[in-house]
């Protein structure tokens, strides 16, 4: 953020923004008048100052820059409140979807099939041990 | 499907040798989901591995039994075109059941609780009459597994109206894979958990190189050595039963939503993890022998696959080598 020098340093004089900087290019601030024999001119000068003055055209880089950035501001927002009333529409179905559970059908809930790879898929290598059982066995698979 | 003349016999379930322990181990065992469940752990942590095992067949059963009418799974049949949310446990069972059901391109179908239902198996295995009365059956093919509409995040479950849901084995295949995780986070690092026949371990018995289990035959058992993973078996010899004059059983084929015709007696297979063999063994069941081992054999899942006259055959990596006939 920018820093207003004038809330810190209240020494600093006021200076015209216009005496400064215009159409790029630097324009020198005026000589001091002389305190007797300028008198008449500084309040004139004073009073063409507080004179409302016509708008200066903004430089076209400045403008296409600043529209650029107002785009994407609005893009951005845009975005932003479209996701949000999404959501809440969304929300809303499901909410509703689950609360007339006990009425009947409803469409609102996603239709998701689990995936069908690797059900069967095997681990570990063979099961089975080396040798032949060498005693009784310790217990069955009967038919189910 | 009629598979047997009236006053035919029915199949006798096979009969396995005395089991024997492991030195160092202890088992327990308990009813659960259905079935029994048997536990072999070191004998110094076998109180507290109960425990754990107990505690989650417990939660497991309260959650997603089709048969209690309190359970998580029958209120969520009961509202079938609404969506429900649900518990994270019903929410993993079900993705995966779908899973499982994509990855098999429908044969296995989590979506045939009431063809189930009409063709006489509407209670605990436990208390179903082995004679059913007859009734009449509205032929109706499953498939409706794809209408299911899930939300992860929500965990919202949208059944389509009139679809119920029946996972079948796949839970408590499920079920086993979380007790021995369960087992491994409680510091039990050797463990074997069998659920009426799907099983999987983890670890070993102290000094042995593997663990000795018995698997099923048509008119006998082999012993084979597994070292780790799990395995399961599907067949007909046990939950069957008779509506009318007709043989039933639970393994449906979902094309017709009757009872499979296969040529096969049983499907034993091995594989990485319970959910896996399972679901394999069951589809390679309903597939037929041909069909069944071309399944198996894409997935690169050892499986024994015994025909209805006896014989068998199997697909690598199953350790024909290393079978032991039991007498």
């Amino acid at each position: 953020m920018e820093r207003n020098p004038y809330e810190y340093d209240r020494a600093v004089s006021w200076i015209p923004q216009q005496n400064r900087l215009s159409e790029d290019r630097y324009i020198p601030a005026r000589p001091t008048p002389q305190p007797a024999a300028l008198q008449y001119q500084e309040w004139q000068q004073r009073v063409q100052d507080q004179k409302p003055r016509p708008l200066e055209r903004m430089p076209k880089a400045r403008a296409l820059e600043l529209a650029q950035t107002y785009k994407k501001r609005i893009v951005f927002a845009s975005l932003v409140v479209f996701s949000l009333l999404s959501g809440l529409v969304a929300y809303h179905q499901v909410g509703s979807t689950a609360n007339l559970g006990q009425s009947g059908p409803s469409q609102s809930a996603p239709a998701t099939q689990p995936s069908n790879g690797g059900f069967f898929d095997q681990q570990g290598g063979n099961n089975f041990g080396s040798s032949s059982p060498w005693q009784p066995p310790a217990s069955g698979s009967g038919v189910s | 499907m009629d598979l047997a003349a009236p006053g035919s016999h029915q199949p006798p379930a096979p009969v396995f040798p005395e089991y024997t322990l492991p030195a160092g181990m202890s088992r327990g065992e308990f009813r659960g989901m259905g079935t029994t469940i048997s536990v072999l752990l070191p004998e110094d942590q076998m109180e507290a591995g109960m425990q754990v095992v107990r505690n989650l067949f417990y939660e497991w059963e309260q959650s997603l039994s089709r048969f209690l009418p309190e359970s998580e799974l029958t209120q969520l049949n009961q509202r079938t075109g609404e969506s429900v949310i649900v518990s994270e446990l019903l929410y993993h069972v079900l993705t995966t059941a779908l899973t499982a059901a994509q990855a098999t391109g429908g044969w296995y179908d989590p979506t045939l609780h009431d063809q189930l239902v009409q063709l006489g198996y509407d209670r605990t295995f436990d208390d179903l009459p082995a004679d059913q009365p007859n009734s009449h059956y509205t032929w109706s093919p499953g498939g409706e597994w794809r209408g299911i509409k899930v939300n992860r995040s929500l965990r919202l479950v949208t059944l389509p109206q009139g679809v119920k849901l029946d996972f079948g084995g796949i839970a408590k295949g499920m079920a086993v894979d979380a007790a021995l995780k369960g087992l491994h986070q409680n510091g039990v690092s050797s463990a074997l958990v069998n659920a009426g026949g799907d099983l999987a371990v983890s670890g070993l018995p102290p000094n042995a190189d593997h663990w000795p289990v018995a698997v099923p035959g048509r008119d006998g058992c082999w012993t084979i050595p597994l070292h780790h993973g799990a395995i399961a078996t599907s067949g007909i010899a046990r939950r069957h039963w008779r509506q009318g004059n007709i043989l039933r059983h639970h393994l449906l084929d979902p094309r017709t939503g009757m009872p499979a015709e296969s040529d096969l007696w049983s499907v034993t297979v091995v594989a990485t993890c319970c959910e896996q063999a399972e679901v394999a063994a069951k589809v390679a069941f309903i597939l037929g022998s041909r069909q069944g081992a071309e399944f198996l054999r894409k997935h690169q899942i050892a499986g024994l696959l015994v025909r209805e006259d006896g014989t068998w055959e199997t697909v690598e990596p199953w350790p024909v080598q290393l079978m032991r006939e039991e007498l």
